[in-house]
C-alpha cells in the first residue's frame, strides 16, 4: 500500500471509530439516562461521625473541612429541594460545621433558612434546631450584629406561630425581643436598627417586661448617638414606661453630656466611656477603697461610680 | 507507545462518552442546586425584616411600598453584578436588602396596607438555564389589627430548571 493509501486508511479508520463511538453513545446513553432517572433517593443517611470525632478526623484542617461540609450542605439542600424531599440531616451537618469552625458566621446566618424553608413542610423540631444553632452563633460571635438581628427576628417573629404550645411561643417571643434588644446595642451602619429597637420594645411591652424594657431602651440610648434612634427610643420610653422615667433618663444623659463637654469635648463618646470620668489625681490621692460614694464626689474614676453618685445626688 | 486499535478506541470513547453523558448533567444539576439557597435565603430575610418593620409601625403603613423586579431583567443563565444604585429604592433600603455580590435571581416586593390588615408578597425570579422560563419563589405575610405579624409557607413554581 502506498503512503497515500495508508494515510487515507488511517483517516477513514479514525472517522469510522468516531462514528462508531457516536453510535454507541447514542444507543447506550438514553438507556442509561432512563435507568438513572428511575433511581430516586427516598432516605438520607448521615455520613459523618459525631462532631467530636469529625474534629479529630480533620487532622487540624478544621476550617477547610468546615468549608467543605458547608458547601456540601448547600448543594444537598438544593438537590433535596429539586427532588421535593426533606433534608433530614441538615441540622447535624450545621452543628458539625459549628463545632469545627465556631467563628464561621455564614452557617449560623443561613441556619434558619436551611432548616425551616424546605421542600417538605417544616416541623417544630426544625425551629428548635434553628434556634439552637442561632443561639450557638450568638455565643460564638457576641459582636456580630447581623447574627443577633437574624436570631432575634427568627426567634421573636418567624418561629412562634409555628410552635404548638402557647407558653413556648411567649417564651420565644420574649427571648427574641431580648436578642433584638442586644442587636440594638451593637451599633452599626444598619439604618434599620431603630425599627428593630422599637419592635423589641413592642415585644417586651406586650410581655409585661417593664424592667427589661427600661433596661433595653436606656442601654440603646446610652450606646447610640444616632438622632433617629434617640428620638424613637425616647418616644417609646415616654409612651410605655412613663414621662417621669423618660425625663429622668434625659436629665442623666444631659449630665453626662455636660461632663463630657467639661472634661474632654474633643474625643468621641465611646472614647470618653472607655477612659472614665476625669478625676483630680492630686486631690484624690490615697485609697478610697470601701468608702461610700457621695453625691458629686470629685474622685470618681469609673462611670458606674459616677452613675451611683448621680443617682444619690438627684434622689428625692 | 502502541497506538490504540480501532476497536479499543471505540470502546474507550463509548465508555468515556457514557460517563460524560451522566456526569455532565449531574454536575449541572448540582451547580443549579447549589444556587437555590440564594432565592430562599433572600426571601427568608425579606420576610423577617418585613415582620419587624410591621411590628414597629401602625398597620396602615406596616409594610414598605411595593417595588418592582430588581434588577429589572432576570439574569438569564448567568450571574450579574448590579451597577451602583440598583438597590437604592427606599423599600429595599427600609428592608435592608441588597445583593452585594454577583447573583442569579431578581427580587420584587409588593405590599397592600389597609386599615385592618396589611399584606406583603416577596418574590424571587431566576432563569438558571437561560431558556426564558422563570423559576419563581414566593413568600407572603400579613399583619392583622391587634395581632402579631406572620409569614406563610413558601410557594414555588418551576424551582427545577
Amino acid at each position: 500500500m502506498t503512503d497515500r493509501g495508508e494515510y487515507l486508511a488511517a483517516r477513514l479508520g479514525g472517522l469510522a471509530t468516531a462514528l462508531g463511538a457516536a453510535f454507541l453513545i447514542a444507543w447506550v446513553q438514553p438507556q442509561l439516562a432512563e435507568h438513572y432517572a428511575e433511581a430516586h433517593d427516598t432516605d438520607d443517611t448521615y455520613n459523618l461521625p459525631s462532631a467530636e470525632l469529625t474534629e479529630l478526623l480533620s487532622l487540624g484542617y478544621r476550617d477547610a473541612l468546615a468549608d467543605f461540609i458547608y458547601a456540601h450542605v448547600l448543594v444537598s439542600y438544593g438537590l433535596h429541594f429539586q427532588e421535593k424531599r426533606r433534608f433530614e440531616h441538615v441540622g447535624d451537618y450545621l452543628r458539625t460545621v459549628a463545632a469545627l469552625a465556631p467563628q464561621f458566621a455564614t452557617p449560623y446566618l443561613y441556619a434558619d433558612t436551611l432548616l425551616t424553608l424546605q421542600a417538605a413542610p417544616s416541623e417544630e423540631r426544625d425551629y428548635d434546631a434553628a434556634r439552637e444553632l442561632l443561639l450557638l452563633g450568638t455565643q460564638a460571635l457576641p459582636y456580630n450584629q447581623e447574627l443577633w438581628l437574624v436570631a432575634g427576628q427568627f426567634i421573636a417573629y418567624v418561629a412562634p406561630p409555628r410552635l404548638a404550645a402557647p407558653a413556648k411561643q411567649e417564651a420565644w417571643k420574649l427571648e427574641g425581643a431580648k436578642i433584638l434588644g442586644r442587636a440594638c446595642e451593637l451599633a452599626t451602619a444598619n439604618r434599620n436598627i431603630p425599627y428593630h429597637c422599637v419592635a423589641a420594645a413592642n415585644l417586651l411591652n406586650r410581655a409585661g417586661q417593664r424592667e427589661a424594657l427600661i433596661q433595653m431602651l436606656t442601654r440603646t440610648l446610652a450606646v447610640n448617638d444616632d438622632e433617629e434612634i434617640q428620638k424613637l427610643a425616647l418616644a417609646t420610653l415616654g409612651t410605655w414606661v412613663g414621662e417621669r422615667e423618660r425625663d429622668q433618663y434625659q436629665a442623666r444623659a444631659a449630665a453626662l453630656r455636660e461632663r463630657w463637654q467639661q472634661d474632654l469635648p474633643w474625643i468621641s463618646k465611646e472614647e470618653l466611656l472607655l477612659l472614665g470620668p476625669k478625676a483630680d489625681a492630686e486631690r484624690c490621692v490615697g485609697s478610697r477603697s470601701g468608702a461610700l460614694i457621695q453625691p458629686g464626689d470629685p474622685c470618681l474614676t469609673t462611670w458606674s461610680d459616677w452613675s451611683e453618685s448621680y443617682r444619690a445626688a438627684v434622689k428625692p | 507507545m502502541r497506538p490504540l486499535s480501532p476497536l479499543e478506541s471505540v470502546a474507550l470513547l463509548s465508555v468515556a462518552g457514557s460517563v460524560l453523558a451522566v456526569a455532565v448533567p449531574t454536575f449541572v444539576k448540582q451547580l443549579h442546586a447549589s444556587r437555590l439557597s440564594e432565592p430562599l435565603d433572600g426571601l427568608a430575610r425579606l420576610g423577617q425584616r418585613a415582620l419587624v418593620l410591621a411590628d414597629a409601625k401602625p398597620i396602615k403603613s406596616a409594610f414598605p411600598p411595593s417595588v418592582g423586579l430588581t434588577p429589572a431583567e432576570v439574569p438569564a443563565g448567568h450571574s450579574v453584578e448590579d451597577p451602583e444604585g440598583t438597590w437604592d429604592d427606599p423599600t429595599w433600603r427600609a428592608l435592608d436588602f441588597r445583593m452585594d455580590r454577583a447573583h442569579y435571581y431578581a427580587f420584587a416586593f409588593e405590599s397592600d396596607n389597609k386599615t385592618q390588615v396589611a399584606h406583603f408578597t416577596a418574590r424571587a425570579l431566576g432563569d438558571l438555564d437561560g431558556d426564558g422560563l422563570f423559576s419563581t419563589f414566593k413568600l407572603e405575610g400579613e399583619m392583622r389589627a391587634g395581632e402579631a405579624p406572620v409569614v406563610f409557607p413558601l410557594e414555588m413554581d418551576r424551582e427545577v430548571e
